[in-house]
C-alpha cells in the first residue's frame, strides 16, 4: 500500500515567492487602517469539484467513450449484456440491472448479473477505473423490463440466465 | 530546643527552686540548609512540557465534498476534497511573551463587516482580512513561521497521514438510540410508545439518584470531532486542492483544521528529554 512517513516530513519551503507583495486597496490615513489585497483567486475562480471532476474525467477518459456509455438517453440501459475487457486480458460478461451515475465525480459504476453454474453472480464495475481496457456492447434487447434498477429480476422467473449461452443461441438464431 | 532539669538535694533540702540547666536555643543558631523548591505540576511549564505536540503548525481548509479516488493499481477509495483558501500567518506566539509556542494562522479572504479592532490586526500582520482564525500550538520555536508567509495544500506530502479537526453536524434533540447506540426496548410484549427509549438508569435506593454522566437523550452533534490517521491521496499547491483518503467530520463548507499526524509525528518535550537521556519511555503511539 503507502509507506508511512515515521521519520522525517516533508519540510516547509518557504520561497520569495510565497511571501508576497501587498497593494493597499484602501489609502492609509491616520484613522483607516489599511486593507491589503486579497491573494489572486486559484483556478481562475472555478469551484474546487468541479475543476478537479474535469481533470478526472479528463484523466480516466480523455475521449469521453466511457462518459457518453452512461449518457441518459442514448447510452447504456438496465437489461443490456456487456463485455468488460481489463488490461490484463481478461474480461466480465454480463446483464446490466442498475448504473449508479455520480454527480461531480468519476465513482459511477454498472452493476452486472451473470449466473455461473446456475448461481446468481453479480459484479459492479467502476467505470472510470483505469486497470479496464475496453467496455463493449454485445446485446440490446428489443423490449426492456420496465424501471430503471432491474433489482427486482433477482430469482424471479425475469432473472438472468448464462449469458453467455443466451449469446450463443441468439447468434445461431441470426445465422439459420 | 528546651532541657530542663533539677537538681535534687540529695542532702539537705532546701526550700528554694534553683533552675542548674535550662538551655533555650535559638532558632537563629541553628544551622539551616536551603532545600530546592519543589517541582509544581499544575504549572504551564511543566503543562508545556508534557503535552505532545508538533514541530511545525497545520493548516486551515474548507471541506468541499467526497470523491471516489483511484490509484495507479485500479483501487478505489472514498476520499474528501479540502480547498485550502488563502491561508495565512497571522501571528507567531512566543514563550517569553506569551508562555507558549503557536501560530496563529487565517483562511478565506473576508474584506466586508470586521470591526476595526480586527482590521488593526491584520494591518499589523500584513495579510487581507480573514474568515476564519485559528492557532497551532508546536512544540518549540524552530517551527514559527514569518507573518504574511501564505501556506498551501503541498504544505503535506502525499503518502503522510493527516489528523482533520471539524464539528460535526448537528442532529439537534436525538434520542438514545441514534445517540449513544441503545438497542431500544422489544417491539411487542407489552411495550406500548416506549420502543426507541433507553430501560433502566440506575439503581432504585442505592444510589437513589441518577449518576451524572448518564446517557440520555439530548443534542447530538454539532461537537468538536477528530480524525486520526488519514492518508494525504493528493496535495496541489497551485490548485489549492487537497485530497485525504476517508471521511472527515461535519458538513460541505465547513472549516476544518488539518495538521500532521499527532499520534505518529507528535512528541513531547519531555519524552524527548528522557529519550535523550536513554531511559525508557512508554511509546505514545
Amino acid at each position: 500500500m503507502f509507506t508511512r512517513f515515521t521519520s522525517g516530513l516533508k519540510p516547509l519551503r518557504i520561497s520569495v515567492q510565497a511571501i508576497r507583495t501587498f497593494i493597499p486597496t484602501v489609502k492609509a490615513s491616520s484613522q483607516t487602517p489599511t486593507v491589503f489585497e486579497p491573494l489572486p483567486s486559484k483556478r481562475n475562480g472555478q469551484s474546487v469539484m468541479k475543476y478537479l471532476h474535469e481533470k478526472l474525467t479528463k484523466k480516466y477518459d480523455p475521449t469521453g467513450k466511457r462518459t457518453a456509455l452512461v449518457d441518459q438517453q442514448k447510452g447504456l440501459r438496465s437489461g443490456d449484456i456487456i463485455k468488460v475487457t481489463y488490461l490484463d486480458r481478461t474480461s466480465v460478461v454480463g446483464q446490466i440491472i442498475a448504473i449508479k451515475r455520480s454527480v461531480r465525480n468519476v465513482g459511477t459504476n454498472i452493476l452486472l448479473r451473470n449466473k455461473i453454474n446456475k448461481l446468481g453472480v453479480e459484479v459492479r464495475i467502476p467505470l472510470y477505473n483505469p486497470k479496464i481496457r475496453n467496455i463493449e456492447v454485445l446485446y440490446k434487447p428489443k423490449k426492456y423490463m420496465p424501471r430503471r434498477k432491474h433489482f427486482y429480476i433477482r430469482n424471479t422467473k425475469y432473472d438472468v440466465g448464462d449469458v453467455e449461452a443466451f449469446l450463443s443461441r441468439e447468434k445461431r438464431k441470426q445465422d439459420s | 530546643m528546651l532541657s530542663l532539669g533539677f537538681k535534687r538535694a540529695s542532702v539537705a533540702r532546701s526550700l528554694e527552686f534553683t533552675r542548674t540547666v535550662a538551655q533555650l536555643t535559638s532558632i537563629h543558631a541553628v544551622p539551616s540548609v536551603k532545600t530546592p523548591v519543589g517541582r509544581v505540576n499544575h504549572s504551564l511549564e511543566a503543562s508545556n512540557e508534557r503535552k505532545c505536540l508538533l514541530t511545525r503548525p497545520g493548516l486551515l481548509g474548507i471541506k468541499r465534498g467526497m470523491i471516489t479516488w483511484f490509484t495507479d493499481s485500479g483501487e478505489s477509495y472514498a476520499a474528501t476534497v479540502i480547498e485550502i483558501d488563502a491561508c495565512e500567518v497571522i501571528q507567531n506566539k512566543t514563550l517569553s511573551t506569551d508562555g507558549y509556542w503557536s501560530v496563529l494562522l487565517g483562511q478565506v479572504d473576508k474584506l466586508k463587516n470586521i470591526s476595526e479592532n480586527n482590521l488593526k490586526k491584520f494591518e499589523q500582520a500584513g495579510v487581507t482580512p480573514k474568515h476564519h482564525i485559528a492557532e497551532f500550538r508546536i512544540r518549540d520555536g524552530s517551527g514559527l513561521i514569518p507573518v504574511g508567509t501564505e501556506l498551501r495544500a503541498d504544505y503535506f506530502a502525499v503518502g503522510q497521514q493527516v489528523d482533520i479537526k471539524g464539528v460535526t453536524k448537528g442532529k439537534g434533540f436525538a434520542g438514545p438510540m441514534k445517540r449513544w447506540g441503545f438497542a431500544g426496548l422489544p417491539a411487542t410484549h407489552g411495550v406500548s410508545l416506549a420502543h426507541r427509549s433507553h430501560g433502566a438508569m440506575g439503581g432504585n435506593q442505592t444510589p437513589g439518584r441518577v449518576l451524572p454522566g448518564k446517557k440520555m437523550a439530548g443534542r447530538m452533534g454539532g461537537k468538536n470531532c477528530t480524525v486520526f490517521n488519514n492518508q494525504v491521496l493528493y496535495a496541489n499547491g497551485d490548485e489549492g486542492i487537497l485530497i485525504v483518503k476517508g471521511q472527515i467530520p461535519g458538513p460541505n463548507k465547513s472549516f476544518v483544521k488539518i495538521r500532521d499526524a499527532l499520534k505518529l509525528y507528535g512528541k513531547s518535550l519531555l519524552r524527548i528529554k528522557h529519550e535523550k537521556e536513554g531511559g525508557v519511555v512508554a511509546s505514545s503511539s
